[in-house]
């Protein structure tokens, strides 16, 4: 379990297989055993495997979903589509766990019918999984291909978004003889990675203290101290943050995002002049590091220098076109220099996709016709963002948005 | 003796066996279907990565090689890719052997002048052996003189070779203006604009810089090469060709720049039958790109509402290498990408529809790719039977298990797959490849074409920190073939996107298309090879040339290699 733990899939097959020879009654050594089996793409042996094993603990659920997958990637599907049927039969619809089974279940059923080109069943298996689990990125992108398949892009339109927004989120099944297997990993490395999760998640608190325990464990990890600066910070905890982007330097003096996430540091601190010097050690160590070019230019831009700041964001974009807020602030300086045709050509970058600061980019989009003189665009786009960001309930952004859109319509009716 | 009757008395000697193995007895053995000639045929060349111990991640990702007939007279020359020292203060933990050169290699081969597969290193004279962290390199005539042209990418300075026609190249990267100083990886030269002058896609990977290397760790805490996903992604560059040996910077209004990731993998072709050439990326753990051509200047990316942007689990993969063809004879270009292991590689069928659908398992490449990590790779018929074969270059980028305790762990061996024929998938034919296929290396680059002009396509394979490898086709069978170059007089020489068919009565038409690119990090012969199969027989030629002109010749011989100049078939 511990060479499994540390991914070491070879050398624990082996152990598994000898504890199988000596224990043949035990389940979780021919489930651990399968589960292997399927980290090695070895799905006809995993399938045999997982099928002995559910014969001494027929209920274990993790154990019928993966022999069902493993049938499913080796090619019987009739016997896939039979055991993901008998879990859909057989799971109480009674909590969090087992809701997950089901939507997995599901999920499975689907695709089963779509390799059997049965595209109406699968999207239908698809849609029920969805529904119970909106955020399961494989299904809602099943989904979405089952109905371009089906000949009906828009209904497929709103599951692509919901995959994007959910990639690789699946449903929270359990499965404590995994877990028992993962809890033995105690490298820094497995701690950070769980950190990285938790952040995720928002539990800013819980990464903090997995990130600990990776320096406990590791006091020379210069991943765990860089990424201990900008969560210390988060926290209000600048003290604890500045300690750690010094231990980070320390061990480690060319690590362009600890200089990063130190800058922001030092501007929540309001020391701009040490956060500027910052941004340009982090360019110096990688010069395509666009958020700190980004940053560089915000600062530059406070003390006026508005022409290095516009150079510093006009290098961001290139460095990472879609990065929207460094075309933002460009356009914003671009509008400020009356260049209107170069802030709206940056502007129109920032439509796609939509979000929160969908509405923002539209209003500037307005206001850079408007002074252009092009009422027309400036009304659009004005509208536009009333719209979006009534719609998302941007009370503040819309009473500005309001007040320009009155002055626009004024000089309309002029 | 002169050339001619050299060329003839090699003829003779090379149709001698083949007569022979035509009837082999009962219980003979078959030999070996690829033999490395590698080292007897001159090709001496040995990838140097400038590995330290510092796991500086660009040292695991080259390099590429090319099967260019670069001075015009009939056979396939190599170029081939070089890395070097990415820090000179450290000791190199494998230090190059005896006799090695530092940078870019150019072998001419002497097959046409002597009748023999032998190549001459002329790199010195024809001034290619550019001395950088090279990657890859892509070929293309971009000046229409008839030349094909080299663009070579590197960790670092990109560099355009212009060929001069008479055995010798210049620099002209500065006066061209495709520079990019990024981390390059793939390159395709493609007529993006349909003016007949080829622009250039340049696919970069990540903002690594040695000074900011970050250390990863593998599971067991040992130093290792970080993953894509440590460093984040530069954007890819599109050139247009503005037909005076310059170009122009088209990334922001072609729209390329607007959603990117690291890309290793590229194809331009076709793939709606619009006519207009599109461009697919692989992207190394990150969603696939399939730019289609608006024909206006711009691309819009649809690889997501096309289904190949991840596998059919939605999970992006780690894309390395791609290759692009009608895999199943229904006149729509299909698409393979490698992979990690751990993920295998993806097939994407092409329903004709711009729709895709991820058929590995369908097609038997599931399972069998699953544990290799996969760089170059290409469909290619091996045995002329007609159907399109699949070669992969495999070789790991982390640690691996199996391996532990060697100096370089991370050697995994290539592999051969047949196609069975209409749908009936793949059936991996490595073991009984040759002893190349069962030798462990870290390959990466591989290159395709028929290299001894016998009518049966071979490989060129690299390997990092390891010596190339050319795999010699010497299967033994009956079946015919055919190999088409196409010559433009004015622009578009090669005929870059021009769709090929081969007419046969109660067949359906043999689709192939004109291309260097697809592999990973590698350049292609750009001649057409079609199996025949058992029947000799043929109806006509059919060419499909970018900008609409469709002409057909008849009266062609199977088991030639055929010239087909626009303007001299029938006009359809």
């Amino acid at each position: 379990m511990v060479l499994d733990a540390y991914q070491q899939y070879e050398s624990a097959s082996l152990c598994y297989e000898r504890a199988r020879r000596l224990d043949p009654r035990s389940f979780r050594w021919a489930y651990y055993l399968g589960t292997l089996r399927v980290h090695e793409g070895k799905y006809d042996q995993a399938a045999a495997i997982l099928r002995e094993a559910l014969r001494l603990a027929p209920d274990y659920l993790p154990a019928r979903l993966e022999l069902a997958a493993s049938l499913l990637a080796a090619g019987d599907l009739d016997e896939s589509g039979r055991i993901y049927g008998a879990i859909l039969k057989g799971v109480p619809q009674s909590g969090d766990g087992d809701n997950a089974a089901t939507a997995e279940a599901l999920y499975g059923m689907g695709r089963v019918a779509a390799v059997r080109g049965q595209t109406s069943a699968a999207a239908e298996s698809y849609r029920r999984a969805c529904e119970l689990f909106p955020s399961y990125g494989a299904a809602q992108y099943a989904l979405a291909l089952a109905y371009r398949k089906l000949g009906d892009p828009e209904e497929a339109e709103p599951h692509f978004r919901a995959y994007e927004a959910n990639r690789t989120v699946t449903p929270p099944l359990e499965d404590p003889l995994r877990d028992a297997v993962q809890a033995l990993n105690l490298g820094a490395e497995a701690h950070l990675e769980r950190a990285i999760g938790l952040e995720r998640q928002g539990k800013l608190a819980e990464a903090i203290a997995e990130q600990e325990k990776a320096l406990e464990i590791d006091p020379e990890n210069v991943q765990a101290n860089i990424n201990l600066i900008s969560l210390d910070a988060r926290q209000g905890e600048l003290d604890k943050a500045e300690q750690h982007f010094q231990a980070a330097v320390r061990l480690n003096p060319h690590r362009a995002d600890a200089y990063y996430d130190h800058g922001i540091l030092l501007i929540w601190e309001k020391k701009d002049s040490e956060a500027e010097r910052a941004f340009r050690q982090a360019l110096a160590i990688n010069p395509f590091y666009a958020e700190a070019r980004n940053n560089l230019g915000l600062l530059l831009e406070r003390q006026g220098r508005t022409e290095e700041a516009l150079a510093e964001y006009e290098a961001a974009v290139k460095d990472k076109p879609d990065y929207r807020l460094a075309r933002f602030q460009a356009a914003t300086l671009l509008v400020k220099e009356k260049k209107y045709d170069a802030a709206i050509g940056h502007l129109l970058e920032t439509l796609t996709p939509e979000d929160d600061s969908t509405p923002r980019y539209l209003y500037a989009l307005a206001i850079a016709y408007g002074r252009k003189g092009d009422l027309k665009n400036a009304l659009a786009y004005i509208r536009r963002a009333r719209d979006q960001a009534a719609a998302r309930q941007q009370s503040q952004l819309l009473a500005s948005i309001d007040k320009d859109l009155h002055a626009l319509e004024q000089e309309e009716k002029q | 003796m002169t050339r001619r009757e050299i060329l003839k008395a090699y003829l003779a000697w090379s149709s001698l066996p083949l007569q022979k193995r035509a009837l082999p007895k009962s219980n003979s053995r078959q030999p070996d279907i690829f033999r490395d000639v590698a080292a007897e045929s001159g090709l001496d060349f040995h990838h140097f990565n400038g590995a330290t111990g510092e796991y500086y991640m660009p040292e695991i990702m080259g390099a590429g090689v090319a099967l260019l007939d670069y001075d015009n007279d009939g056979d396939l020359d190599v170029y081939l890719i070089q890395g070097t020292a990415l820090d000179t203060r450290r000791k190199l933990l494998f230090p190059p052997p005896p006799g090695w050169r530092p940078g870019n290699r150019l072998f001419r081969n002497n097959l046409a002048e002597t009748g023999r597969l032998h190549f001459t290193d002329v790199t010195e004279r024809a001034g290619v052996g550019h001395i950088g962290y090279g990657m890859g390199v892509a070929v293309g005539d971009y000046d229409n003189d008839g030349y094909q042209d080299l663009y070579v990418t590197n960790f670092g300075h990109n560099v355009l070779y212009h060929n001069n026609g008479d055995g010798t190249f210049t620099d002209v990267t500065r006066q061209a203006g495709v520079d990019d100083v990024r981390w390059s990886t793939c390159a395709a030269w493609l007529d993006y604009d349909g003016d007949g002058w080829l622009d250039l896609f340049v696919g970069n990977y990540v903002d690594f810089t040695v000074q900011g290397n970050k250390r990863c760790y593998g599971p067991t805490g040992e130093l290792d090469y970080c993953t894509p996903k440590a460093y984040q992604a530069v954007p890819s560059r599109l050139f247009r060709n503005l037909r005076n040996g310059t170009f122009a910077d088209s990334t922001e209004s072609s729209g390329i720049g607007s959603s990117y990731g690291p890309a290793l993998g590229v194809v331009c072709a076709d793939f709606n039958g619009d006519g207009r050439t599109d461009i697919f990326v692989a992207n190394d753990t990150a969603p696939n790109r399939l730019w289609l051509n608006q024909g206006n200047g711009t691309f819009r990316d649809v690889a997501l509402e096309a289904g190949v942007a991840t596998s059919v689990d939605g999970l992006p993969k780690a894309g390395m290498g791609v290759s692009v063809e009608d895999l199943n004879k229904d006149g729509n270009l299909d698409i393979l990408v490698t992979n990690l292991a751990g993920e295998g590689a993806t097939l994407f069928i092409n329903n004709g529809q711009g729709e895709f659908d991820d058929m590995t398992a369908q097609y038997g490449l599931a399972q069998a790719t699953f544990g290799f990590t996969g760089f170059g790779a290409n469909w290619f018929d091996y045995d002329n039977d007609g159907w399109l074969d699949l070669f992969m270059a495999n070789g790991a980028v982390t640690r691996m298990e199996s391996e532990h305790g060697k100096p370089f762990p991370f050697a995994q061996k290539n592999q051969l797959f047949h196609n069975q024929g209409d749908r009936k998938g793949f059936r991996e034919t490595s073991s009984i490849a040759g002893p190349a296929f069962r030798l462990p290396g870290v390959s990466r680059g591989a290159a395709f074409g028929d290299i001894d002009n016998d009518g049966k396509m071979d490989i060129i394979v690299t390997n990092n920190n390891g010596a190339v490898r050319l795999l010699r086709n010497q299967i033994v069978s009956r079946n015919h073939w055919l190999e088409v170059k196409l010559e433009a007089p004015k622009t578009n020489r090669f005929g870059v996107g021009a769709r090929v068919a081969v007419l046969r009565r109660g067949q359906k038409p043999l689709w192939r298309w004109v291309h260097a690119d697809s592999s990973y990090l590698s350049a292609s012969d750009v001649r057409v090879h079609f199996g025949l199969g058992d029947s000799p027989q043929l109806e006509g030629v059919m060419v499909h040339w970018p900008g609409g002109l469709t002409e057909l010749w008849t009266n062609l011989e199977s088991d030639k290699i055929v010239s087909l100049r626009q303007g001299t078939g029938r006009v359809l």
